[in-house]
């Protein structure tokens, strides 16, 4: 209507006419809103679990459950392991044997000095893979 | 030598993984990437769904995406196009989803919405922020529409050349190029 009334008139008196160009064009829009709308189906899930399922034991245990590695690690997993079966994988391993080594960790002070420089350099090795991976 | 070689597929192979990591990621992360700032963690209200209204006029429309933000609806349009620019018919396209989303959902809707321009080459999203119009504005337009159609008003011409070229009606237009 805005763009040119005229048009809107000869539509509504003469029925809808495209051109070829206008059809290859609507049919890429649908294309993309399809897409787009798929996009969205899984969108708040990974939202969810962004917020829903913030526990990693060890790092938790380790760092505290708000430190910037914490979070660094959580982000890891919801970046990059998620998107493989691999990485999935290795999300169900690491919460299945976490919780056993968190409280062994809570339990023995000494050995979070151990898993802390170890599991910053995890935090590091994550942060560039996360960075390289934006690039290329 | 051996050292050499060895060390140089492990970069080699190394570099793979993370382009392959890379690739993955792009697949699904899409979704997230091209939001604004503000939306990146919101979650989405509505996606791909008609609203009606008959209040003040009878008034369809399908929106793209609705986001919930702090107690309102942001609305966001697709529109796949080479050139990154939000159209004045993108403007009137989300204010009369506002209208509909507004009174069917009696939520209140942001004025401010997006344009989402997809690039058809290169796929990438760039989201343009844009100030929607108010509900008399798109009822005054609903309205000379209507007179429009019932002969009542004569409709203008558009002053766009292009648009002109590829009118499917130049056969009918007395304005036509």
């Amino acid at each position: 209507m805005v763009v040119c009334e005229r048009r809107v008139y000869f539509e509504h008196k003469y029925g809808r006419r495209t051109t070829p160009a206008q059809r290859a064009e609507q049919a890429r829009g649908i294309r993309a809103h399809a897409a787009f709308h798929r996009e969205s189906m899984g969108a708040n899930d990974r939202r969810a679990s962004l917020e829903s399922k913030p526990w990693c034991f060890i790092a938790t245990a380790v760092f505290g459950a708000d430190a910037p590695e914490t979070v660094g690690l959580r982000h890891f997993r919801d970046r990059v392991l998620r998107r493989s079966r691999a990485g999935c994988m290795a999300i169900a391993t690491y919460y299945r044997w976490s919780p056993a080594v968190a409280l062994y960790i809570h339990k023995h002070p000494a050995v979070r000095l151990v898993i802390a420089a170890a599991l910053s350099c995890l935090v590091q090795a994550g942060r560039l893979i996360s960075k390289v991976s934006r690039r290329i | 030598m051996n050292t050499v070689i060895i060390l140089g597929l492990t970069l080699v192979a190394l570099l793979v993984g993370i382009r392959r990591l890379a690739r993955r990621r792009r697949g699904p992360d899409r979704e997230f990437d091209w939001r604004p700032a503000e939306l990146r963690r919101a979650p989405i209200a509505f996606s791909e769904r008609t609203f009606r209204t008959t209040v003040p006029f009878n008034l369809t429309a399908r929106l793209d995406r609705a986001f919930s933000l702090a107690g309102e609806l942001v609305l966001v349009e697709l529109k796949t196009r080479h050139r990154n620019n939000a159209y004045l018919s993108d403007i009137v396209e989300l204010s009369g989803q506002r209208v509909a989303l507004q009174r069917e959902t009696g939520r209140p809707v942001r004025r401010t919405g997006y344009v989402a321009v997809e690039s058809p080459e290169a796929g990438n999203r760039k989201v343009i922020p844009v100030s929607l119009w108010s509900e008399e504005s798109i009822h005054a337009l609903a309205k000379r529409r209507q007179a429009i159609l019932t002969d009542a008003r004569i409709p203008r011409a558009t002053s766009s050349c292009g648009l002109c070229v590829k009118c499917p009606y130049q056969d009918v237009c007395s304005e036509s190029l």
